[in-house]
């Protein structure tokens, strides 16, 4: 009888629930613990050039956990890179802004940097451990004025599924990844490599030799100095990349008029590549970013999905090389109104988590040392340090890479001979 | 009754109560927030009204800027940029607000502004390269009232977001001297847009209100909304179809209303969206998180619980009021329980002792029916088994009706033959009809299946109770029965029985239809008092319908007659017609005839237990025809000894007995592993014919059961079914002797009753040749016992007295049997002054009686007539088996019995003399000689 009883205030009790909504109760992110009052109640403003930031804002929901009076948007700039300053001078002083390595070493940048947290001062409590040390740039005293929240590198997508279609292994190094274009070329792939060729800005031939420029110049640190002296003399140290670019075209593993087909070095890269015809995609991690969204609007993947990795470029006989560039970094504007929230979100966001999750938002390398998380990007974790080129700590500045990126582009164009590209080192503009 | 019908009820209606209350609480409160998202809806409608105006307003001071421009340009005074620029310095009132003009055939799309970069205070140019904001330039029209807006975007002079209002304007390009067209941008920072809401902050706090354009791309963006684009943000964190999120654009782009979406947090946040008036595309969003705009619908627990707690102290309340009201409900069951089981056990009594001298009336009634000749003696019998047979009939209808209350009559169906049920309800009634002068007519279907399957007796009393009732209320005229039938064509092998009773009796009056199945309602009690009836006739009759799925039907006329029928499915076993039934029954009548016993069997044994001697006597006589061999037993010990030592086909044994009842002698002889009769059948007789009594009988270990008054067709239906096959033989006719006539002189002899004789004996012919016997060793037996009694051989001469007392009895001498039996006992009691005396005197009797028997010799003619039996072969070697086995058990009685039955038989030549010896030997008391004339070695 009692059972009985009971059985039934049971049911009444969930008839009951029945007529009753069930609260979401957000999980609070493990690990992190405030050390400011979290009834705080203040806005903090992210300032950048992405049009979209949402991995950003699922974190400042997180944050939000801890501190839900804190209240943190994201704000595009127009113009970003000239308005900056004028905004970081203005009234309504963002907090934190996007900044580049590039900008280091810019005078023009100098105001910018004036308003810029040290990040190094270990009173902020950042975890600078977690980050790859190759990522993370020092001024000449030292300090951390950005930490980045993304990287780069440059590779290409494979399309494993038809690898395995057609029986061939994924190539590991130059001559298998000559072998397997040719084999692929006589199984009717009229272009087994491909990649974005309108225009200089993203293109397959700087892609394809930006990292070996990059590491022949690691090489000789002599050849370095000169390259970002725009001496015509470290021209000659392009001629491998180039090399390689014009072999490639020539050979027909990279039709370019298949190529030009492609009409912009994002979107249409990918959805190219979803077609699912093409073996290999040449493009940068910031493309790969864009995969994941991509796949439902791709007609041809929706219907037939397939495996695919990104992976470094084979371009030796011991393999491909993982150009570890920062991407985006965040920088802190140490004139701004509520320092110690700023910096509290910082140390919030500077973690193995947070920037892990981020990036698998986002779908770009994670800064971290942990590369697994992503299996798109699982192959680059697999490449030796040795392999490992870092061109920030390497020193290689901007008008250098304008130098490989111009003459790779018309080298693999035709409009010039690698002759003529190498002895032409310091004048593309 | 259970608690558990009281709670779980109560604990269902609180789990309704709860439950409906629950919804009932979320239905007002939903209601409720329909209401306010209705508002809401409202308020976002206002507040694009208040968006468009203030959007209008702005549009309107830049085309009082463009129009002063472009009215000095036609009217043939153009001013130059710069002129124009010092112009809206001074006609801006606001300092947040600037004023930019734009040459668009400028590459670098740049232009003049009122304020100054905030970074160089004496820099006035501006430029809008780098910002992708004039992509919808062809539709900027000049026209008053037409907002030209672009998004959101970065002031590039002092980096603050803001809209710009834009107007095409001419000026005068110094450089030319020509007129040349620029953009006129009034760049108001978004700040001012979102302070013109404030006012919403005191009614929806947490109001995010956003505009986007047709692409979803955000002109002014709230900061809950994620993404650059709406339509991307409710993508990522809704997941939809392609089909929802297509339906959702259109929705949006398209309608004014309201719609609950996901954040970016996963919690529900309501939208609210219409299109801006005068803007072409472009759409007001305003956002709210759910639980901002409405209540929670989450239920309010204390409510819940202090309702919870209230309905569960009401149902306690209850629950205890009803226990006090069981309490007190249980005690008056118990009381009227009691009383019922008061009912049931005067039932039970009444029906016992009602029903044991019914027994003896009946039975002995039976018997004189059988046996007198004399006319008017018949006739008061016949009138004394009506009105017993009446009885009987009122004490099984008020059985009957107990049964039924009870619940305990159940419909028992069988095969029967149709054609025996009409015989017994023809004969019933028949005779009652006949005696009040009324015709008594059938209709019978000749066509009707002759073997039908259902409850016989049930139906059978159905319609007697019927046709008795008819008989009862008529005075004159006829009753007909009529049986017919209809088939079902959906159950082939079931018929529609259909049974009618017409009379032409009092009838009934309409209004007293409705008292016609009423128990212990008698229409018109007054009128009908001198008509005997418990008034339960028609109630059990439409309860046994009722019971077999059918009803009885009543028409009448008051005065004139009453029409009863009824239609009653049965299953049909033999599809044979019955034929011409009132034909086979008037034949049948013309043949009638006395009782007939129904079978013979003279070597079957019988034990028949009652406490009761003159049951016994009519258990007897009720058998004599069947010549079964019929022992008797006073009481339950007495049974049992008999029950050790000799074997019977067939036991009857009384339950109610003193000392020791029928059920526990039972038990007792069901212990006993050492007897003949382990595979005896045994029959309960019984007085008691309440509900129930027979699962009682059968339970006890009984094989079956039967009532008194002994009903002698049961009775003899019974043992056809108990004897065992070989020891039933077929009735003949020569059994039967009612118009047997002895010789008169045997009438005239005081001495014996010749009547009495022939019953002993079975029939005349036996009882001749019993006396033919009695005289052959009467004078034999006179002197053995002179002698015996010369030599004062007490032992001897009280067996021969004994042997006298026993076949004086068998032939009527009755007086001379008692005298004998009274010397028997002297002897056996050493009295030899009484046998001194007496024994003298009964010799003399005895011999005065051989005298008066002489004429037998005379007429050996008749006796030579043999009509007796001829007894086979295995019958005989079944008696000498018999008589043996007695023997060596010293049962000398029996073996004087055995002896005597086959005097009822012709015995074949060649076994004539032995039979003879040994019958002379029972009555010279040569008991010891028997074993020897059976072996063929003496006599």
């Amino acid at each position: 009888m009692k059972k009985l009883i009971v059985a039934l205030l049971m049911i009444c009790t969930v008839l009951s629930m029945t007529a009753c909504n069930s609260q979401i109760t957000p999980e609070k992110p493990e690990g992190f613990v405030p050390s400011l009052d979290t009834d705080t109640d203040c806005n903090i403003t992210v300032v950048g050039s992405y049009d979209n930031f949402e991995a950003l804002e699922a974190e400042f929901d997180k944050f939000n956990e801890f501190y839900p009076n804190v209240q943190l948007s994201y704000v595009k700039l127009d113009d970003y890179n000239n308005v900056l300053g004028t905004v970081l001078d203005g009234d309504d002083k963002p907090n934190i802004f996007f900044s580049h390595a590039s900008m280091i070493g810019n005078e023009k940048n100098d105001p910018i940097f004036a308003h810029t947290e040290d990040l190094s001062d270990s009173a902020l409590g950042l975890d600078l451990n977690c980050i790859r040390p190759g990522l993370i740039n020092h001024d000449k005293e030292g300090h951390i004025m950005m930490l980045p929240v993304f990287s780069r590198s440059y590779g290409m997508l494979v399309n494993e599924d038809l690898f395995k279609k057609e029986g061939v292994k994924i190539p590991t190094t130059w001559t298998e990844l000559i072998n397997v274009c040719e084999e692929l070329k006589n199984k009717g792939y009229v272009s087994p490599m491909m990649g974005y060729s309108l225009d200089s800005s993203s293109c397959f031939m700087y892609t394809l030799a930006y990292p070996q420029f990059i590491a022949t110049l690691s090489e000789n640190p002599e050849a370095l100095t000169l390259a970002n002296d725009l001496d015509p003399a470290a021209g000659e140290y392009m001629r491998p990349a180039l090399d390689t670019v014009e072999q490639m075209v020539q050979n027909g593993y990279i039709d370019l008029a298949e190529c030009d087909k492609i009409e912009d070095n994002y979107t249409e890269v990918i959805l190219r590549f979803f077609e699912g015809d093409v073996p290999m995609m040449i493009c940068s991690g910031d493309t790969v970013s864009g995969t994941r969204k991509r796949e439902g609007q791709s007609e041809a993947f929706t219907k037939a999905p397939f495996e695919y990795t990104f992976t470094p470029i084979p371009l030796t006989d011991e393999g491909g090389y993982f150009i570890d560039s920062p991407s985006i970094e965040f920088s802190v504007n140490k004139d701004c109104d509520d320092l110690d929230m700023t910096n509290e979100f910082m140390r919030f966001l500077i973690s193995n988590k947070e920037l892990n999750d981020m990036a698998s938002v986002k779908r770009l390398i994670t800064p971290t040392t942990d590369l697994s998380f992503d299996s798109v990007y699982a192959p680059f974790s697999q490449v030796p340090s040795d392999r490992i080129i870092s061109p920030e700590v390497l020193g290689i500045t901007d008008p250098l890479t304008v130098q490989i990126k111009n003459a790779a582009f018309r080298v693999g164009k035709g409009d010039l001979t690698v002759d003529d590209a190498v002895t032409m080192y310091g004048t593309f503009e | 009754m259970k608690k558990a019908f009281v709670i779980i009820p109560n604990l269902i209606i609180i789990g309704f109560i709860l439950f409906f209350t629950v919804r009932y609480a979320n239905y007002k409160v939903e209601e409720n927030n329909q209401n306010i998202i209705d508002a809401y809806e409202k308020t976002t409608v206002t507040v694009s009204q208040i968006i468009t105006n203030y959007l209008e307003d702005e549009q309107h001071l830049c085309d009082i800027w463009s129009n002063y421009i472009n009215r000095s340009a036609d009217a043939g005074a153009p001013i130059t940029a710069e002129e124009a620029i010092s112009f809206i310095r001074k006609a801006k009132i606001s300092p947040e607000i600037s004023g930019h003009l734009i040459f668009m055939d400028d590459p670098s799309l740049s232009g003049i502004s009122t304020t100054a970069n905030a970074n160089s205070p004496d820099d006035y140019s501006v430029s809008y390269k780098n910002i992708s904001i004039f992509d919808n330039l062809s539709s900027v029209s000049n026209v008053d009232g037409v907002v030209n807006l672009t998004r959101a975007y970065t002031n590039p002079l002092n980096g603050i977001q803001s809209i710009a209002f834009m107007n095409y304007v001419k000026v005068l390009d110094p450089d030319t001297g020509n007129l040349k067209t620029g953009l006129l941008m009034r760049v108001v920072p978004t700040s001012l847009l979102e302070a013109k809401l404030v006012f919403l902050k005191g009614e929806y706090e947490s109001i995010e209100v956003s505009l986007v354009d047709k692409n979803g791309d955000y002109v002014i963006h709230g900061k809950s909304l994620k993404n650059s684009n709406f339509f991307e943000y409710y993508k990522s964190y809704n997941n939809v179809s392609i089909e929802e999120y297509e339906r959702v654009k259109r929705e949006i782009t398209g309608n004014v209303g309201s719609m609950t979406i996901k954040n970016s947090k996963g919690a529900d946040c309501m939208i609210s969206y219409t299109p801006l008036e005068s803007l072409k595309s472009w759409y007001l969003i305003s956002y709210i998180p759910k639980n901002d705009l409405v209540e929670n619908r989450a239920v309010d627990w204390h409510y819940l619980g202090v309702v919870s707690v209230g309905l569960i102290a009401l149902l306690i309340f209850n629950f205890i009021v009803l226990m006090t009201y069981n309490r007190r409900l249980s005690e008056a069951v118990e009381q009227a329980n009691q009383a019922n089981d008061a009912k049931s056990y005067f039932l039970s009594t009444m029906s016992h002792d009602i029903r044991t001298p019914m027994n003896a009336i009946l039975g002995l009634n039976e018997m004189v029916l059988r046996d007198s000749h004399d006319e008017t003696v018949i006739g008061y019998s016949e009138n004394i088994r009506t009105a017993g047979n009446t009885l009987l009939g009122l004490i099984n209808d008020i059985l009957d009706f107990s049964k039924i209350e009870a619940g305990k009559m159940e419909i028992v169906n069988v095969d029967y033959s149709l054609v025996s049920s009409l015989n017994d309800l023809v004969n019933m009634v028949q005779n009652k009809a006949t005696d009040k002068g009324l015709s008594f007519d059938l209709d019978i279907d000749k066509d009707i299946p002759s073997v039908l399957h259902g409850d016989e007796i049930r139906i059978k009393q159905v319609i007697t109770n019927i046709l008795s009732n008819a008989v009862k209320y008529t005075k004159e005229g006829s009753i007909t029965l009529s049986a017919g039938y209809a088939r079902i064509p959906e159950k082939p092998d079931s018929i529609i029985l259909k049974i009618k009773v017409a009379d032409t009796g009092i009838g009934i009056k309409p209004e007293d239809m409705d008292r016609l199945f009423k128990a212990f309602e008698r229409i018109e009690e007054k009128r009908n008092r001198n008509i005997e009836g418990t008034g339960l006739g028609m109630t059990i009759a439409q309860s046994f319908l009722t019971m077999m799925g059918s009803y009885l039907q009543v028409e009448s006329v008051y005065g004139e007659g009453s029409v009863f029928s009824f239609d009653l499915e049965q299953k049909v076993v033999k599809w044979d017609p019955i034929g011409n039934y009132e034909e086979a029954y008037k034949r049948t009548l013309s043949e009638k005839h006395h009782y007939r016993a129904k079978f013979t069997a003279p070597l079957a044994k019988v034990l028949v237990v009652d406490d009761t001697p003159v049951n016994l006597t009519v258990f007897s006589g009720l058998l004599s025809r069947t010549k079964i061999q019929i022992d008797t037993a006073e009481s339950g010990d007495e049974a049992i000894a008999k029950y050790k030592n000799k074997q019977f086909d067939v036991i009857f044994l009384d339950h109610m007995m003193p000392i020791k009842d029928g059920i526990e002698t039972l038990a007792e002889m069901k212990g006993i592993s050492e007897t003949p009769n382990g595979k005896t059948p045994i029959i309960c007789l019984t007085a008691n014919a309440i509900s129930g009594m027979r699962e009682m009988y059968i339970n006890a270990g009984f094989e079956d059961y039967i009532t008194k008054p002994i009903d002698p067709d049961r009775l003899e239906m019974l043992l056809l079914q108990y004897l065992p096959k070989d020891k039933i033989a077929p009735a003949s006719d020569d059994d039967y002797d009612e118009d047997y006539v002895l010789p008169d002189f045997l009438y005239e002899i005081d001495a014996i009753d010749a009547n009495a004789g022939m019953t002993h004996c079975g029939n005349g012919d036996s009882y001749l040749a019993t006396l033919k016997m009695y005289f052959d060793t009467a004078e034999k037996n006179a002197d053995d016992i002179e002698k015996l009694w010369a030599v004062r051989d007490v032992r001897n001469t009280t067996i021969k007295v004994h042997a006298l007392k026993s076949t004086s009895r068998v032939i009527g001498a009755f007086e001379l049997g008692e005298f004998a039996a009274r010397l028997e006992k002297a002897g056996d009691q050493g009295d030899i002054d009484m046998l001194d005396k007496e024994l003298p005197k009964l010799i003399s009797d005895y011999r005065k009686l051989a005298q008066d028997l002489k004429p037998l010799n005379e007429t050996d003619g008749s006796i030579e007539d043999d009509k007796r039996p001829l007894i086979t072969n295995e019958e005989l070697s079944e008696a000498y088996k018999a008589i043996s086995e007695f023997y060596a058990s010293f049962d000398l009685d029996s073996v004087a019995d055995v002896a005597s039955s086959l005097q009822k038989y012709r015995i074949p030549e060649d076994e004539v003399s032995r039979v003879d010896a040994i019958i002379k030997a029972v009555d010279n008391y040569d008991y010891e000689m028997i074993p020897g004339i059976i072996s063929g070695e003496a006599g």
